[in-house]
């Protein structure tokens, strides 16, 4: 399956290739397929990082009007998506510094220095079963915006749009080891949200155990009774 | 030889073994580690977990209002020749 994803992947790469040279090439239609392939991955990078519709919109028009300008200059020594992932995390930091209520990255780092696990328990095996796939849609989209924004963007950019560690650093403006860090750390407030709803309960594993120590009693009282005592 | 790695070293390290990083080393300190913590193991697999469901959830699909405008600056910008 890996191997499907990635030759999926080179093909989609091969197609973006092909519609940037027509682009280049003076083909206007070209730039719309273009963005229609890519507006859905454009919104996530830009709703990532600034978390809020309005204004990843407008980045995102940013970035595909950059995108345009700067086509030229896309070299081809990375995929297509891995540019215009760039461009657009770009364009989304820079509207996030001008914002008036702007906080410093740092700051919002210390303040949630101690992270640590809360939930322990294994998870329902078959939740897209449980809860079918429109809710787990809603749930996954609710954890990821639920997320302080500087470890939304890492996870998307990692977990989600499949960037490598480098280069989501490097689309962020971040030192490899410092995207690793807020990156295990967004994983695990992903998994501790996502727990709330998914895990097997405690106390449903108590019921369980209960009413299975229960049936050996009955089960043995029983034996009991049989066996005449 | 690598010491024995606490819980919280593990969980720290825990990235490692999913993305395959680091020394083989270290994730085998990692792998000896949750085959005998129970809670280590239980983290390790639901984030597994977790990262599979949000791949497969395809997050975040953009609104046709917010798609309708887009081309419409387009439009206005590179209008057809």
């Amino acid at each position: 399956m890996g191997n499907f994803e990635r030759s999926g992947e080179a093909l989609q790469n091969e197609d973006d290739l092909q519609l940037v040279d027509r682009v280049l090439a003076g083909d206007r239609r070209a730039f719309e397929s273009l963005v229609r392939q890519h507006e859905r991955r454009v919104f996530r990078v830009t709703l990532a990082v600034l978390g809020n519709v309005h204004d990843a919109e407008e980045a995102m028009q940013d970035t595909f009007l950059k995108a345009f300008r700067h086509l030229g200059q896309f070299r081809r020594d990375a995929k297509f998506t891995t540019w215009l992932t760039r461009i657009a995390a770009n364009a989304a930091i820079e509207k996030r510094q001008s914002r008036k209520n702007f906080v410093p990255l740092s700051e919002a780092e210390r303040a949630d220095e101690q992270f640590l696990p809360k939930h322990y328990a294994p998870w329902k095996s078959n939740p897209e079963q449980v809860y079918g796939k429109q809710e787990l849609h809603r749930l996954v989209e609710e954890a990821i915006q639920a997320l302080p924004e500087i470890y939304r963007e890492v996870f998307v950019l990692r977990d989600v749009e499949g960037l490598s560690a480098e280069e989501a650093a490097e689309a962020l403006g971040l030192k490899v080891p410092a995207l690793k860090s807020r990156l295990l750390r967004g994983r695990l407030m992903m998994r501790e949200r996502l727990a709330e709803v998914l895990e097997v309960r405690p106390s449903l594993q108590k019921r369980m155990l209960q009413s299975a120590m229960e049936a050996g009693t009955a089960v043995a009282q029983r034996l009991m009774r049989a066996v005449g005592r | 030889m690598m010491t024995t790695m606490n819980c919280s070293e593990v969980i720290a390290n825990m990235s490692c073994y999913i993305d395959g990083d680091g020394s083989g080393e270290l994730r085998k300190a990692l792998k000896t580690h949750v085959e005998h913590c129970q809670r280590c193991r239980v983290i390790f697999d639901t984030t597994g977990q977790m990262l599979g469901i949000v791949r497969d959830a395809q997050p975040f699909e953009v609104p046709l209002a917010v798609s309708a405008r887009l081309y419409n600056r387009l439009e206005k910008i590179f209008p057809e020749p």
